[in-house]
């Protein structure tokens, strides 16, 4: 069987794996299509190898949108024999987890370029804007609504609802990097952002605990909540100006090392490790005291206004009463800050033989809130140095199998990519997320000087003949 | 190898481009979730329960409650609404003669001196008054002349009228000097009236101008006199006022048994009293007419007997002081009616003054008398299927989305009684709703008994509250029966319960009930996107 069959082989296995319905949360895709710009960015050491520099077409160089949810409309819905659809409380308090999480992302380059730089460097420079929001609901937090206080799951019980939360972040990252070859086999490189941030909506607290006593129903709910905001048109007086007063710095750092005559690539990065100050437009949601706690077991009222149905009237403004209790205050005004979205990578790619390369890569994110990580694997075909088609699959904490591919192709300097996640099973029934990449770069290709000596030889060898 | 990769990709896109099977305009959405919530969550003492005013509430040093109704002022009376003096409008005639006159317009015609008496009417009671001295704060006294044949050529100079028993604030006789054609009165604020013979004693002063002509043969004439007296009020009476006789009403309630229906509640220790009290100088008789306990629907009202059916009370010693009598209220038939619950009793009398003899009297303007019943109720006995009913209007929204609903009691009670309960539902009509099986709907089954007695010691007293869970579950069907509640009928039926298991018992001031009630209501509530709405 010669290398082509092979090949053809493991394409055909892939693409039926691919039959198969897939969950995929995290892309590492792109990192194997290694002619494109993009893939360098979970990197800093990395080189665009071939290419004498690079330019993104502005605004379309990378457009990024990616979406999860945590369930499927075939899990929330049970379609009848009659074809109808039935969408009830209780199936969907069944089919939740822990933490369910819906998340979106848009990142959008808004100019990249990069060029080689004293012979082993390589200066990377970009403007991206990355807005993210997510949103987490403890299955507690929708299943209390969805089954109800009285039910047998929460009626006698402390319900923690606490770390449901919503997080949303738009900033503007202006990003310089460097990356320097050392010796044949190290390359090592760094890069410094600039953060503008626009807005953000952060929960850095939200215990909530609900507790019904079984017998007379009293309901006690303690809560503890700190939600920061920064949003410029929240209120009345917006100012231009406002959109560039939240500023932040952040540093990725990595690291590349070669073996077995390049057959063998070792790397490791740490990535977007940084800060946000917030000061403008910012509101603060805050429990008084560290917390407070609502009690109501019931209107305290005489035998006469048992009996008069009009003595409820001004027992609910009561009732509104002691719930604020809770104590929530507002605080116009208060600066905060918060962390990006840390990323750790650690990954190594194989040559199996030229043109097909095997690669791991490890990642780590650490969130606020979360701390998720994934494995991906992919198989990469580089038939030629113009084109890139990497397929793979990306376990992860959140999802076992997560199915992507991906291509990136040269036409002269003119480059085109286009990724995907769930590239088979993308049917409404059955998908949870999606992740698409595509972008347009224009390529310098590097004098090929061996290439270049070896004609200007054989000119001269027919000159002198 | 190339064929293997054409049938794999033909498989592919066999599987991966599939419809959707889900027909989105046919959605049916459920909801079953199950929701609990505390409605009420009160402490009830006595006061509370039984509506009974603070003040009416008396604790001993251990707490012993005592209802004491005092001051229940069944009739306070100023004498001014009892003796009041009559307006008085009569007519008198008087003939005279002018005498002949020569012809010497020199002689004055003489001035005539015509004395005339008007009776002053008194009440049929007062028949045989005597009123010595009346002292007056308001009143008008209003006479005009009119001659009743013009005396021909004579003309009234000037008339003087001099009432003689009627003495001005100078204390001489009040004079009414008439002006023809003028409105002629006497205001009697301050004057006083001295008529032992109930007679108005009168006398005018009338000169005559000189005729117009000579000589006057003289003539007969005719004078006729209207005499008002009115708007009088006197601000003291001496004299003797005779049987004066007034009917009087009143009703006490004891809001305590306002809702009660029946059973019985026998309480050893009530007591009950009549006070009366009088600044009037005279002695006073009370006359019971009627005294009976009034119940609402079906029950019989109830004649008190057995007390006392007349009392007399003597006049004041001292002027402006009071005289006072207490009558002790026993009877069988009193002790009967409270222990039957009845929550009103009316009373019907009579007051007579001067009822044993005759002797001088007095009375100013704020003489009066004043009569009050006391009761005591100590809150020790029994209660024997005591029942209290009640009717309210409830609205019981029409909920189509409701499954099931449960109503959990947690009664703590720190009472020595017992309460069953039961609720009927009421149609607009008033008349109880029925399920579909026939059985009139009731929130319990049968009638629950909801709160347990606490246990009682030896003493009477309460050592322990008692606890009871109830849980009453009502299905989806009898909600949607409920559903034309207009009204609901409360029926508690309670029982006293002390030491070892007897029926006697002592309400103390430590007493409450705890009541606590919750609701849990399972949802089912199915939307179609086909459905109008």
């Amino acid at each position: 069987m010669n290398k082509n069959n092979i090949l053809y082989s493991l394409l055909t296995l892939t693409l039926l794996f691919a039959v198969i319905r897939v969950k995929s949360q995290e892309s590492n895709i792109i990192s194997n299509l290694t002619i494109t710009p993009q893939s360098l960015e979970h990197n800093p050491a990395l080189f665009l190898e071939g290419k004498a520099g690079y330019v993104g077409f502005p605004l379309l160089s990378s457009i990024n949108v990616s979406a999860s949810i945590p369930w499927n409309m075939k899990q929330m819905l049970s379609p009848s024999a009659d074809g109808s659809i039935n969408l009830s409380s209780t199936n969907i308090y069944n089919m939740m987890k822990e933490n369910n999480v819906i998340a979106t992302n848009v990142n959008i380059d808004i100019i990249r370029f990069g060029f080689k730089a004293w012979s082993k460097g390589y200066v990377h420079v970009s403007v991206s804007e990355r807005i993210s929001a997510l949103v987490n609901i403890k299955k507690n937090t929708l299943g209390f609504f969805l089954l109800g206080n009285g039910s047998d799951e929460y009626l006698g019980k402390e319900v923690n609802m606490s770390n449901s939360g919503i997080s949303q972040n738009a900033y503007t990252e202006i990003a310089l990097g460097y990356s320097q070859k050392i010796g044949k086999s190290l390359t090592v490189g760094g890069k410094f952002k600039y953060l503008i941030g626009q807005t953000n909506v952060n929960t850095n607290k939200s215990n909530l605990t609900f507790y019904t006593d079984p017998t007379t129903y009293a309901v006690t709910a303690k809560t503890d909540i700190l939600i920061n905001t920064s949003l410029p048109f929240a209120n009345n007086d917006f100012y231009f100006s406002d959109l560039f007063a939240n500023n932040g710095i952040a540093f990725d750092l990595g690291a590349t090392y070669s073996l077995f005559d390049n057959k063998l690539k070792l790397q490791a990065s740490i990535v977007d490790l940084g800060y946000i100050k917030w000061k403008a437009n910012t509101e603060t949601y805050r429990s008084i005291d560290g917390g407070g706690e609502f009690v109501f077991d019931g209107f305290n009222i005489s035998v006469e206004d048992m009996l008069d149905e009009s003595g409820a009237n001004g027992l609910i403004n009561t009732l509104l009463d002691s719930i604020e209790q809770l104590g929530v205050e507002t605080v116009v005004g208060n600066k905060y800050t918060t962390r990006l979205d840390t990323k750790f990578y650690a990954g190594a790619s194989y040559t199996v033989v030229k043109g097909l390369d095997v690669s791991g890569l490890f990642r780590m994110e650490f969130d606020n809130k979360f701390n998720n990580y994934s494995l991906g694997v992919a198989l990469t075909y580089k038939p030629a140095k113009w084109f890139n088609l990497s397929v793979g699959n990306t376990f992860s904490s959140i999802s076992a199998l997560g199915l992507g591919a991906g291509f990136a192709i040269n036409g002269g300097a003119f480059q085109f990519y286009l990724m995907a996640d769930q590239i088979s099973g993308f049917t409404f029934e059955t998908i949870k997320s999606a992740n698409v990449r595509f972008g347009i770069n224009f390529v310098i290709k590097e004098k090929d000087k061996i290439a270049q000596a070896s004609k200007r030889a054989k000119k001269e060898s027919e000159e002198n003949m | 190898m190339r064929k293997i990769t054409l049938i794999s990709l033909l498989v592919l896109f066999t599987f991966v481009v599939s419809c959707s099977k889900y027909d989105f305009n046919d959605v049916n959405i459920n909801y079953d979730g199950e929701w609990a919530v505390p409605i009420i969550s009160s402490r009830l003492d006595f006061g509370d329960l039984s509506n009974t005013d603070s003040d009416v509430m008396h604790y001993d040093e251990d707490g012993f409650i005592r209802l004491i109704y005092r001051g229940n002022n069944i009739g306070s009376y100023y004498l001014g609404d009892i003796l009041k003096i009559p307006p008085q409008q009569s007519s008198t005639r008087l003939d005279f003669s002018i005498p002949p006159i020569p012809f010497d317009p020199g002689v004055d015609i003489p001035l005539l001196k015509i004395p005339i008496t008007i009776p002053f009417q008194l009440d049929e009671n007062m028949m045989d008054a005597r009123l010595d001295k009346v002292v007056l704060k308001e009143g008008i006294l209003r006479i005009n002349p009119l001659f009743a044949e013009e005396p021909h050529g004579i003309s009234v100079k000037s008339m003087t009228i001099t009432i003689d028993n009627l003495i001005g604030v100078n204390g001489s006789p009040a004079v009414l000097v008439v002006v023809p054609g003028r409105d002629n009165y006497i205001d009697m604020n301050g004057c006083t009236l001295k008529m032992p013979t109930n007679e108005l004693n009168i006398n005018i002063d009338m000169q005559l101008n000189k005729p117009y002509t000579y000589p006057y043969m003289g003539q007969d004439c005719s004078l006729l006199f209207y005499f008002e007296m009115n708007d009088i009020k006197y601000k003291e009476i001496r004299g003797y006022l005779g049987n004066i006789q007034a009917t009087y009403a009143d009703t006490i309630y004891i809001h305590l048994f306002d809702k009660s229906v029946g059973g019985n509640i026998t309480i050893p220790m009530f007591k009950a009293e009549l006070n009366i009290k009088s600044s009037i100088g005279a002695s006073l008789g009370i006359y019971e007419q009627c005294f009976k306990a009034v119940a609402r629907g079906n029950k019989p009202d109830m004649v008190i007997t057995g007390l006392p059916q007349s009392v007399v009370i003597k006049k004041p010693a001292v002027e402006h002081g009071f005289s006072d009598v207490t009558v002790t209220l026993q009877s069988q038939s009193l002790s009967k009616a409270i222990s039957d619950m009845y929550e009103k009793f009316a009373f019907e009398y009579m007051i007579k003054l001067n009822p044993e003899h005759t002797e001088e009297n007095y009375v100013f303007d704020d003489s009066m008398i004043d009569m009050e019943v006391d009761f005591e109720i100590p809150l020790s006995g029994s209660l024997e299927s005591v029942v209290f009913a009640d009717t309210m209007r409830l609205d019981i929204p029409e909920v189509e989305m409701l499954n099931k609903l449960v109503v959990n009691t947690n009664m703590t009670n720190n009472f020595p009684l017992g309460v069953k309960f039961q609720i009927y539902f009421l149609d607009e009509n008033h008349k109880p709703i029925k399920y579909p099986n026939g059985t009139v709907a009731t929130l319990f089954p049968l009638i629950e008994p909801l709160i347990v007695p606490a246990a009682v010691g030896s003493d009477g007293k309460v050592i322990a509250p008692s606890n009871k869970i109830t849980t009453i579950e009502i299905s989806s069907e009898a909600v949607q029966t409920l559903k034309n509640t207009m009204y609901i009928s409360l029926v508690a039926i309670i029982d006293s319960e002390g030491y070892n298991g007897n029926k006697q018992i002592k309400l103390y001031n430590t007493g409450y009930f705890d009541v606590k009630i919750g609701m849990k209501v399972k949802a089912d509530i199915s939307v179609n996107s086909n459905d109008n709405y």
